[in-house]
């Protein structure tokens, strides 16, 4: 008996279908009704949603960042600075150093720090008769450089950048970019990795890396540099710099494995800052 | 034959539903979801934001704790009611720091030096004296550095303006003073020849991100030094017992020079001209130019490819101070360093980097405290024309080598890169081995020096 070919095939089509039935229930959110006395008309909808190319991607987050940043016409927040010793899992991490300023910006070059505590295990003071620790000082300058430093156009040739993944979390898609430098011997330009919030392209938290120390006969490496940011109302702005060092040999006051953290809290922003707070306009050098 | 149609392509509807439909997840458009799901949608974004902030909180502990606010209420009352400053002090920045070195012309220098003021404010001013022992001369000098911008923009302008006596090497490509002087003093391995200068130099220099150029002019009485002391430490013989005589005459000498990285390359060029002569004045009348360029690409994690190469070229007035010299590095790491001049100079090289610590790569340790890199390279170098030094050579207006001229190596480095006093500097042991015919032998050597030596920066 010659076996039917056309039998053969509706058979082997209701089995693919039926292997498939289950998939297609699958509960994957509300139980919906059949619905099937409800009547409605869709109208024809174009869906146009050409794929952007990296490059695109990149021009997107520096320009979504230097639309923060021409938004942003003063703020003011809580900086604290810490230094903590011994946190090489071997000993009890101690706190060493404590700073905490009330900082206020305004643009175009206005900046003020009041210092609110200044705490320190063991003050030492320098030959010049300052307070000796981990000093940051503050400029006008509320671009956050150090969020964004790899997608400025003046620094976009310097690395290589690729796209790691990405999640789809509601109506956010976030990209996790991958850049590193161009050039094998760059030993201070970091490596890092960016989670790019697509919604307002805007760079949510950055993670960096040194593949090589800087300075290896002193600095073994750096491990978790991390930059955080948070949402402050209509605007992203810095949450936390925090950072471990791990040195080759112990260093007096530190130990040889130290955190230094910058956490940025309180923030007032476009709220207005009277200019009578301010020094006279001056920038400063450092930041 | 129609069912047959019929059946197979119910079969494939069959199989693209399965692949196709209900397999894949119904598409979302980007952009609010309206009044659907708005709470669920932002909670998994906090949430996924907020699990990162976690995982930082346990990784950094005491570090990544809120402070505490106790008491900041009270201090910030206190802080804004202070008078603030109308203008920050200007600080002085007075140091004083000794000056040592150490050649063979001019035997121990020992002196001081003594800086005032600040770049970017009104300048800081340096002077200096130190005494010679050798030669029983004095040197010093004042120098005046201001710099602007570089801040903000990220370009800055630097105006240097220096007048001195001091001393020099002919090879003004790769002299370091630092360095030479503690090759000298140490195990007497110091090949420089050494000439004195009397006189102004001024320099405006202007750097915008990845790119440089200077202008700048110098008017000094170059004059010859001789041998005054063999000494060293271990009391080696001294690689080089002679220091040759330089040219006596006024400079008066323009210099132009530039580089730039290349934009998505990993590629430094450089190009630097020096003109004396002509309008300028002076007894030496001579062009000299030179260019560069070098690279690092990155091979995987592990390795990474090292290509430079330079050329050079002295027209007009041949001097032993204005000659290009050879050996020791990029391009000719089997001869010695200086051991070869000319009007002439070209070299390449080709090398391959190890950028991991080499007992780790190969599995034998963890990362340690002190990495020692390898590397293998290939290159050749050729120094051709005048040799103004032995004046033997036959003078020649060749702008290249003739093929005889060129001498190719290969070898092997080991690297140790500590990071100061500047972070691309290597001490290196070098295996390097002659190509080709000639009765040049292998040459170990060890040596500090850039991994791009060829450049000037990069």
């Amino acid at each position: 008996m010659t076996p039917n070919p056309t039998a053969l095939f509706l058979l082997l089509a209701l089995l693919t279908v039926a292997r498939a039935l289950p998939a297609a229930a699958a509960p994957s959110g509300p139980v919906l009704a059949v619905e099937d006395t409800m009547k409605t008309e869709v109208s024809e909808v174009l869906v146009n949603a050409p794929r952007v190319t990296l490059d695109e991607i990149l021009n997107r987050v520096h320009r979504g960042e230097m639309r923060r940043d021409s938004l942003v016409r003063d703020q003011s927040y809580l900086q604290t600075v810490r230094v903590v010793r011994d946190t090489d899992d071997k000993h009890k991490p101690v706190l060493v150093q404590e700073t905490v300023d009330r900082v206020y910006m305004a643009k175009p070059d206005k900046a003020r720090a009041v210092r609110l505590r200044d705490w320190k295990l063991k003050a030492k003071k320098d030959a010049e008769g300052d307070d000796k620790g981990v000093k940051v000082s503050v400029d006008s300058d509320m671009s956050e450089e150090i969020v964004n430093f790899a997608f400025r156009p003046e620094n976009r040739g310097e690395f290589k950048f690729r796209i790691e993944g990405r999640e789809i979390l509601g109506d956010h898609l976030i990209y996790r970019i991958r850049f590193e430098p161009r050039s094998a011997l760059d030993v201070f330009a970091p490596s890092g990795r960016v989670w790019v919030d697509t919604h307002e392209y805007v760079i949510v938290r950055q993670a960096l890396e040194f593949k090589q120390s800087p300075v290896p006969l002193f600095l073994r490496g750096i491990r978790g540099l991390v930059v955080e940011r948070k949402r402050e109302g209509d605007f992203w702005v810095l949450s936390r710099v925090l950072a471990r060092m791990e040195m080759t040999i112990p260093v007096p006051g530190v130990g040889k494995s130290f955190d230094f953290g910058i956490q940025f809290s309180d923030y007032h922003i476009n709220q207005g800052i009277p200019d009578s707070l301010f020094a006279p306009a001056r920038k400063q050098a450092t930041k | 034959m129609n069912r047959i149609m019929m059946a197979a392509l119910a079969g494939l509807a069959a199989l693209a539903v399965t692949t196709l439909g209900p397999a894949a997840p119904p598409a979302r458009a980007q952009g609010p979801e309206g009044p659907y799901w708005p709470a669920q949608a932002d909670t998994a974004f906090d949430a996924y934001v907020r699990s990162m902030s976690d995982s930082t909180d346990a990784f950094f502990g005491l570090t990544a704790q809120e402070p505490d606010t106790a008491g900041l209420d009270s201090a910030l009352a206190e802080g804004l009611a202070k008078p603030i400053d109308a203008k920050a002090p200007v600080r002085l920045q007075f140091a004083l720091s000794p000056r040592l070195s150490f050649n063979r012309a001019t035997g121990a220098v020992m002196g001081g030096q003594a800086g005032i003021g600040a770049t970017r404010q009104l300048g800081r001013v340096t002077g200096w004296a130190e005494w010679a022992n050798g030669p029983d001369f004095w040197m010093g000098g004042g120098r005046w550095v201001k710099r602007w911008g570089g801040d903000e923009d990220g370009a800055s302008w630097k105006l240097d303006v220096s007048g001195a006596r001091d001393y020099t090497a002919f090879d003004r490509d790769h002299f370091d003073r630092q360095f030479d002087a503690l090759y000298a003093v140490v195990y007497g391995n110091d090949r420089n020849h050494y000439l004195r200068t009397d006189g102004l130099d001024v320099a405006l220099s202007r750097t915008y991100a990845q790119r440089w150029a200077t202008l700048a002019y110098r008017n000094q009485l170059e004059s010859p030094l001789v041998t005054m002391a063999t000494w060293n430490l271990f009391r080696r013989k001294p690689a080089v017992i002679e220091n040759r005589a330089a040219a006596l005459g006024r400079a008066s000498e323009a210099r132009l020079s530039a580089g730039a990285r290349l934009p998505r390359v990993p590629v430094t060029v450089e190009a630097q001209w020096w003109g004396a002569g002509g309008p300028l004045g002076g007894d030496f009348e001579y062009s000299r130019a030179r260019v560069a360029a070098g690279g690092a690409f990155p091979l995987g994690e592990l390795f990474a490819l090292l290509p430079q190469a330079h050329y050079g070229r002295v027209t007009g007035q041949a001097l032993p101070q204005n000659a290009f010299y050879l050996g020791g590095g990029p391009g000719l790491r089997v001869a010695h360093g200086q051991s070869l001049q000319g009007t002439g100079a070209a070299g390449a090289s080709l090398e391959l980097l190890l950028q991991d610590d080499l007992l780790h790569a190969l599995h034998l340790r963890q990362p340690p405290v002190f990495p020692i890199q390898a590397s293998v390279f290939a290159g050749l170098g050729a120094c051709w024309g005048y040799d103004p030094v032995t004046g033997l050579a036959r003078l020649t207006d060749a702008n290249f080598p003739e093929a005889r001229e060129w001498q190719p190596e290969v070898g092997a480095s080991l690297l140790f890169r500590p990071g100061i006093p500047d972070p691309d500097q290597y001490i290196r042991f070098t295996w390097a081995l002659p190509v080709g015919p000639g009765d040049r032998g292998m040459r170990a050597a060890l040596s500090i020096g850039t991994s791009l030596s060829s450049l000037h920066r990069r």
